[in-house]
């Protein structure tokens, strides 16, 4: 019994450490950014087929969290279509404020300032198939307080 | 009236340097360079350390410390007196100010922002879990005195690589063990991209490789912002200066008409401000909704690039202690 609430306090104590609640937080945070960007309408003649998102340290220098949250759309939509369609729409970040909502430059990478090795290996298949018609639809919120995240170092 | 305006603009930053560390709202204390110098300064009591340029002419060579920063926060430094903060600027960068002299003249950027960006990225070292991470041999995340990060080191080629290492290629190297060779004795090749962040980790904990590699990534940021002057940061600091491959000196850029503020002090904090949010969140840049600046009275608390705005400022200040004190200053 005892050795039961031993165990019991260890895993809450553990649970409480500020490096697995702020790494909680910050994948709460960002699953509010996904739903945000998941939630919008799609334009016309255009589908989802994938959606991918991360928290960490995805661009710059020191330590802060980045996140991106961002669709593989597929489609025979023209680039400056696609946002004028998305100039319409808002995402707002879980703190209120507006997010810009962006168009990839082309393949499967948001930006040059944040390449993602893993979002590149998670859509390699993708692009093969849907070749010049895919298009990358994301919202990039930098620069937060990293707390204890050791991704966000 | 412009005058009244930047009057305000200057209260208004020193309203939230109070609001940014917690500490009660002061003027920052007036020290003469002569005085800031004679009070800790002064870099000539100090052994200078050898450039990158003598390690490249065989004269020196570095060996990285298996740690290279030490915990401190921003709070703890501005708690500290005026002669106290040159102190620790000096503990931290003098011996080192030629390897500055150097970044600066090939880099074209002026000696003492990389200074302000270098101590603020040192002041903001937490034990967990930046010290720790470097003792346990981190190769991913920010490292070294610039707590530059590994990634970005890689893309943009801030540190040198050795060429036998760029070309290095893994099919060629894989070894074919000999079929009688037993498989305890057979260890695979290490993977070029393996070998590439290690070198470049083991690298940036050198200082005068951070040095380097923080003077590149701030001459990129600068030709970013040059491209996107019209963005909002960059408007709200007037920016309008040349990229360095362009600028005629690196004083350009805290001159009459390169950024906002009257004098040259104020534009220089402006400047460090300007480039070491983008330092920390190059993103900030291009973005439509950067969020206001703390020398004009933005939030520290709020997002967005909360973080970045924040290093901006902590840095600006920084800057000013430097400017006013003549430290790191390069005289042409």
């Amino acid at each position: 019994m005892l050795g039961l609430l031993a165990l019991g306090a260890g895993t809450f104590m553990l649970w409480r450490l500020s490096p697995l609640s702020s790494m909680r937080e910050h994948d709460a945070r960002l699953a509010r950014i996904e739903q945000a960007l998941t939630r919008l309408p799609l334009p016309e003649g255009t589908e989802r087929v994938g959606v991918y998102s991360r928290v960490g340290l995805l661009s710059g220098n020191g330590n802060h969290c980045d996140y991106v949250s961002a669709m593989l759309l597929r489609g025979e939509v023209e680039r400056t279509l696609l946002e004028g369609f998305y100039r319409q729409h808002t995402v707002s970040s879980p703190d209120g404020y507006p997010l810009e909502i962006r168009i990839g430059a082309g393949g499967l990478q948001p930006a040059p300032e944040y390449e993602d090795d893993l979002l590149a290996d998670g859509w390699m298949e993708a692009l093969p198939v849907e070749g010049p018609r895919a298009r990358v639809v994301y919202v990039f919120d930098a620069g937060l307080n990293p707390e204890g995240d050791p991704r966000c170092h | 009236m412009p005058l009244m305006n930047e009057e305000r603009i200057r209260k208004l930053g020193v309203g939230n340097r109070a609001v940014a560390f917690g500490l009660r709202a002061s003027p920052p204390p007036a020290v003469s360079p002569a005085v800031g110098a004679g009070a800790g300064g002064d870099c000539s009591n100090h052994q200078a350390q050898p450039t990158l340029a003598q390690e490249a002419m065989g004269r020196a060579r570095f060996i990285a410390p298996r740690v290279s920063v030490e915990a401190m926060n921003p709070k703890e430094l501005f708690k500290k007196s005026m002669p106290e903060r040159l102190k620790w600027y000096c503990s931290k960068l003098c011996a080192y100010q030629d390897q500055l002299f150097e970044s600066a003249s090939r880099n074209n950027v002026p000696a003492q922002l990389i200074a302000a960006c270098i101590l603020n990225e040192l002041a903001d070292i937490g034990e967990i879990p930046d010290v720790w991470q470097e003792k346990l041999g981190a190769m991913k995340g920010s490292v070294g005195p610039a707590q530059m990060q590994i990634q970005t080191a890689i893309k943009f080629g801030h540190v040198d690589v050795p060429r036998e290492l760029l070309a290095r290629n893994d099919k060629e190297n894989r070894f074919q063990p000999p079929l009688d060779m037993h498989f305890m004795d057979y260890s695979p090749p290490p993977p070029k991209d393996l070998l590439l962040h290690a070198h470049v980790a083991e690298r940036l904990k050198i200082m005068q490789v951070a040095i380097e590699a923080a003077a590149r990534e701030i001459a990129r940021l600068l030709t970013r912002m040059v491209e996107h002057k019209l963005k909002s940061w960059q408007q709200q600091h007037l920016f309008n200066a040349p990229a360095p491959k362009m600028a005629s000196h690196p004083e350009i850029y805290f001159q009459k008409g390169g950024i906002r503020g009257l004098t040259d002090k104020e534009r220089f904090e402006q400047l460090c401000e300007l480039v070491i949010a983008a330092y920390n969140s190059p993103d900030i840049i291009f973005a439509m909704n950067p969020g206001r600046s703390l020398l004009f009275g933005g939030s520290s608390e709020a997002p967005p690039y909360h973080n970045g705005r924040v290093h901006g400022f902590n840095g600006a200040s920084i800057g000013w202690d430097l400017f006013q004190a003549g430290l790191f200053a390069q005289r042409p």
